[in-house]
């Protein structure tokens, strides 16, 4: 081992590296409260909700691929904001980012959207969509048979 | 007089018995004064045989209060009744509030 | 077409007994020795009947106490002492002395052998058939029958049929067929239609209609009944319960005035089919198609909330408070003279009484039913004048009988299966004055106008000549003829008709047939027939209880009128109507129902009125609280005692009582004016039977049923009508 590694500056020459690479300590304290890590990697991609996903293979294999999401949401990050398509590359479903291989799609494939089921207004309340076992005359209805 | 020792014991039951049954969203006075209408609700009473009797259930009713055989809400309910929405009487509520 | 002459031997039945008892001289009675018990019996008897009045019941199939014998089935098999085979007891009447063991180890192991051929055939399917549960080929197996089989199924196989195609009432499957021919024999002889019958035999013999048919016969829903398995079942009941899990309420059918017994099978508050239920003084046995499979009309176009027409003409759902303060107030502001209250045909004396009550508080008389009736002859006030005078299992005991402008096969199914008995079983000759449609007997054809009843009068035709010589002569005639000043004649040549050939015998000869369930009722509580009095002085009230035949229409009334309905269905009475009351069905509320012959039957419900609606005459009742003159009942018990004040017979269920004044009748009787009118009746064909009230209106399986019976008249296979066979 180096003197370096053994009285462990290299450490803090990394810590520096980390540094300069995000632009800045103010940089670094921001990304230390929004994401409760520093850490730089790779841009592999971005998403079209502003998601950013950086990849850095020192780290050991569960945590070398990460997403940073845009400053828009705040700390209000959800795992749901992560589109299908990154989420597989998140977690280590495929090896090829989005970016690097697109992944086949289908046209009646909806858009991604969060889970809302937090949000009181927004949240999908399951109701009944069978006939009522009686049924009620609306005025002007004559009886159908068909 | 056993009537009144009676009583006593039972009073010195109410903290546990408000406690234990969850009725301690009422102030313990309040619950004191609950307590003593279901003795003086019998106050007009002369027969010995039936005052002897309600002494004994009261009795009863100390013995199951301290086993817990009790359920709060029919704890709630007995001693509440009156306070309950009381049911139509007469034919045209009957006849609004729904099907008899 | 031929009558079965004589005495066939059938179930003893009450008109049978009564029968019996005014012969001439009771027959000498037989001993018989059942299970070592003595019996004396009437020597006519089956000892399978013999054995019923000991309290024996033997196993049958194919044997049923209201048709003929067959003695196919071989399960009703005894030992006789002197006989070496087993006997058919349902087929071998009883002799002097008979010894017979029901019980004994030969005929144990004959029942097992029976059984064990039957169950060879039978598929198994008992936990998909419809019959699970009231089957009598599992009840009597696991009775009577042994516990193993020896058919090898996979070497030797089961035979299967084909399902047939009889209508969209019926459901076939007829692999479950086990041959017994009961339907056969209920077809030919109880509904006239004889194209259901046998083909081929032994294994091969097929049950139906060789080509496919309709069942074309309105009493076609008794073969479910009748069926002891699940060969033949309910389309419309199919795969819904099982009967373990259903609650039985014995009800009184509406569909038509004979008031048949029924029952309703319900389950969590949901009606799943009627079946009938044993009177032997009104129905038997059976129930017409639409008392059977509307109910299902009862689940579509309720009213299920009160309605209020708005000041933009729409009708919008409303509260309780604010439709009954609606029609207090109207009912407070208008004078007497403009108030009027029309009723249908299915309502229940209580709510009938109640409204009566309540227009007569407010000073009004003017309460009056959609179908007419004459006001001579003493009109309602003289109950022998629209009531069905003999009763109908009088018609059994009848000689002759003249139809006049009724169609009994489709007014009143059951009224006309009894007719067809007295037809094959007796000397009956029958005559009709109407339309020459297709009856289930053969019949005298007198003619389309009531001209003819003068001829009857004369003694002109053979049919007046055996109606002047019958011991017990019955005239049936239509409500629906009695119309106008031209019913009123009519009526009153019925009358002297009546009193020429009723004079030194029992019977009272003329008999009303309504047509409407709740009519007998209206008229024995003091309603007014027809609603020709509407027209005479301007209405601005109008209250329409269940009236959705369409006799009045805004037309009638006063351009300002005011229009309230309470009913059940969204018909023609809710879309004229300014507020709409939801009121409950004959199946919802405890109902007094008088059929035609004047007996008062009571109905239980068996579910309750959907949505917001409340049973009838409650509503009325608030609706007098709400104006101010309260009625004074307020239960049930109460308002029976009302009727109890007005009409004690209405409380006395289940009694025919007789009617008098027959004679004062003909004194009042209008005998003057022509009555060279049409009567012939407005049921002609079966299409016609299927949805002639506002519950079959709504239902489904009338309107499929309708749909191919017109179907049917186009099938190249259909055979002539009876009438037309001679």
């Amino acid at each position: 081992m180096s003197l370096k590694a053994w009285l462990g500056i290299d450490k803090i020459q990394k810590l520096g590296q980390i540094v300069k690479e995000i632009g800045g300590v103010k940089a670094v304290l921001k990304k230390r409260y929004l994401m409760d890590v520093t850490r730089v990697g790779t841009l592999v991609g971005s998403d079209k909700f502003g998601n950013r996903y950086y990849e850095n293979n020192e780290y050991f294999v569960p945590r070398n691929r990460w997403v940073e999401f845009p400053d828009k949401v705040w700390l209000d990050y959800d795992a749901s904001q992560v589109p299908p398509e990154w989420h597989s590359w998140l977690h280590h479903i495929t090896d090829d980012a989005p970016s690097v291989k697109p992944p086949p799609t289908q046209k009646f494939v909806l858009d991604h959207k969060e889970n809302t089921s937090i949000f009181a207004d927004q949240k999908y309340i399951p109701y009944s969509t069978t006939r009522t076992k009686v049924q009620g005359w609306q005025p002007g209805q004559k009886p159908q048979f068909d | 007089m056993s009537v009144l020792q009676s009583y006593k014991e039972f009073q010195r039951l109410t903290p546990k018995f408000w406690w234990d049954f969850g009725l301690h969203d009422m102030p313990l006075g309040v619950f004191r004064a609950v307590i003593k209408k279901q003795f003086t609700k019998n106050g007009h009473l002369t027969d010995v045989r039936v005052i002897d009797r309600l002494v004994g259930e009261t009795h009863q009713h100390m013995k199951s209060i301290r086993y817990a055989f009790y359920n709060p809400d029919h704890v709630r309910n007995y001693l509440f009744a009156e306070n309950i929405e009381a049911k139509p009487k007469d034919f045209l509520s009957k006849f609004l509030n729904g099907k008899e | 077409m031929h009558r079965v002459g004589g005495q066939l031997v059938r179930g003893v039945t009450k008109t049978q007994q009564k029968r019996a008892l005014s012969a001439a001289a009771p027959p000498k009675k037989v001993e018989v020795f059942i299970d070592d018990k003595k019996v004396l019996v009437d020597p006519g008897m089956t000892i399978l009947q013999a054995c019923a009045l000991v309290g024996v019941d033997i196993p049958r199939f194919c044997y049923h106490d209201r048709l003929s014998i067959a003695g196919n089935c071989r399960m009703c098999l005894v030992e006789v002492e002197k006989s070496v085979k087993p006997v058919a007891s349902c087929a071998m009447p009883v002799m002097n002395g008979m010894k017979v063991k029901t019980n004994s180890d030969f005929v144990r192991k004959a029942r097992e052998g029976v059984m064990e051929f039957m169950l060879n055939n039978h598929p198994l399917d008992c936990p998909i058939c419809d019959q699970g549960g009231e089957c009598d080929l599992q009840d009597q197996s696991v009775a009577f029958g042994s516990d193993r089989g020896r058919l090898q199924s996979r070497y030797d196989g089961k035979r299967a049929m084909e399902d047939k195609n009889i209508g969209p009432l019926v459901k076939t499957v007829m692999t479950r067929c086990i041959q017994c021919t009961r339907c056969v024999r209920f077809a030919n002889e109880v509904a006239a239609f004889p194209d259901f019958g046998t083909t081929g035999r032994g294994q091969d013999l097929q049950i139906g209609t060789y080509v496919e048919k309709f069942f074309a016969s309105e009493l076609s829903g008794n073969i479910i009944d009748i069926c002891p398995v699940g060969a033949l079942t309910s389309k419309q009941y199919a795969f819904t319960a099982r009967p373990w899990e259903t609650r039985k309420t014995e009800s009184v059918d509406v569909m038509d005035a004979t008031g048949s017994n029924i029952v309703l099978s319900h389950r969590t508050g949901e009606l799943l089919r009627v079946i009938p239920k044993i009177n032997d003084d009104i129905n038997e046995e059976w129930i017409g198609d639409q008392s059977r499979f509307a109910v299902d009309g009862l689940k579509v176009q309720r009213l299920l909330t009160p309605m209020i027409r708005g000041s933009d003409g729409q009708l919008k759902s409303a509260s309780w408070e604010e439709a009954l303060f609606t029609v207090a107030a109207k009912l407070r502001e208008t004078a007497a003279e403009q108030k009027a209250a029309v009723v249908g045909g299915l309502n229940d004396v209580e709510s009938l009484v109640a409204l009566k009550d309540l227009f007569n508080r407010f000073n009004s008389e003017n309460v009056m039913t959609e179908e007419e009736f004459p006001e001579t002859s003493g009109g309602s006030d003289l109950r022998s004048n629209y009531v069905f005078n003999d009763g109908i299992a009088g018609v059994e005991q009848a000689d002759a009988i003249l139809l006049v402008g009724t169609n009994p096969r489709f007014e009143a199914p059951t009224l006309n299966a009894r007719i067809r008995k007295s037809f094959l079983y007796t000397d009956v000759q029958i005559g009709v004055i109407g339309a020459e449609t297709e009856l289930t007997y053969e019949y005298d054809y007198l003619g389309a106008s009531a001209k003819a009843i003068d001829d009857v009068l004369a003694g002109k035709g053979d049919f007046a000549k055996s109606l002047a010589s019958a011991n017990t002569p019955l005239i049936i005639v239509g409500a629906q003829a009695l119309k106008g000043e031209a019913g009123a004649a009519l009526l009153g040549k019925l009358q002297q008709l009546a009193d020429k050939l009723s004079a030194g015998k029992q019977v009272k000869v003329l008999n009303v047939l309504q047509r409407w369930a709740g009519q007998t009722g209206a008229l024995d509580v003091g309603y007014k027939a027809g609603t020709s009095s509407l027209r005479k002085t301007p209405i601005k009230f109008l209250y329409l209880l269940g009236a959705d035949e369409g006799k009045v229409t805004k037309a009638n009334l006063d351009p300002s009128a005011f229009v309230v309905y309470q009913g059940h269905h969204g018909d023609a009475g809710a879309e004229i109507a300014d507020v709409i009351l939801p009121g409950a069905a004959y199946t919802e509320k405890d109902g007094t129902y008088v059929n035609t012959e004047g007996r008062s039957q009571r109905a239980y419900p068996a579910i309750s009125p959907p949505g917001e609606a409340r049973v009838d005459w409650k509503i009325i009742r608030a609706v007098s609280e709400v104006a101010g003159k309260s009625l004074p009942y307020n239960d049930l018990k109460e308002i029976r005692q009302r009727l109890n004040e007005i009409a004690p017979h209405l409380l006395r269920f289940r009694d025919l009582e007789p009617s008098p004044f027959v004679k004062q009748a003909l004194q009042l009787a209008q005998t003057s004016g022509s009555v060279d009118i049409d009567v012939s009746p407005a049921l002609r064909e079966l299409a016609d039977y299927y949805q002639t009230n506002v519950i079959s209106r709504n239902s489904r399986s009338m309107a499929q049923a309708k749909k191919a019976a017109i179907e049917n008249k186009s099938n190249p296979y259909a055979e002539e009508p009876i009438h037309a066979r001679l």
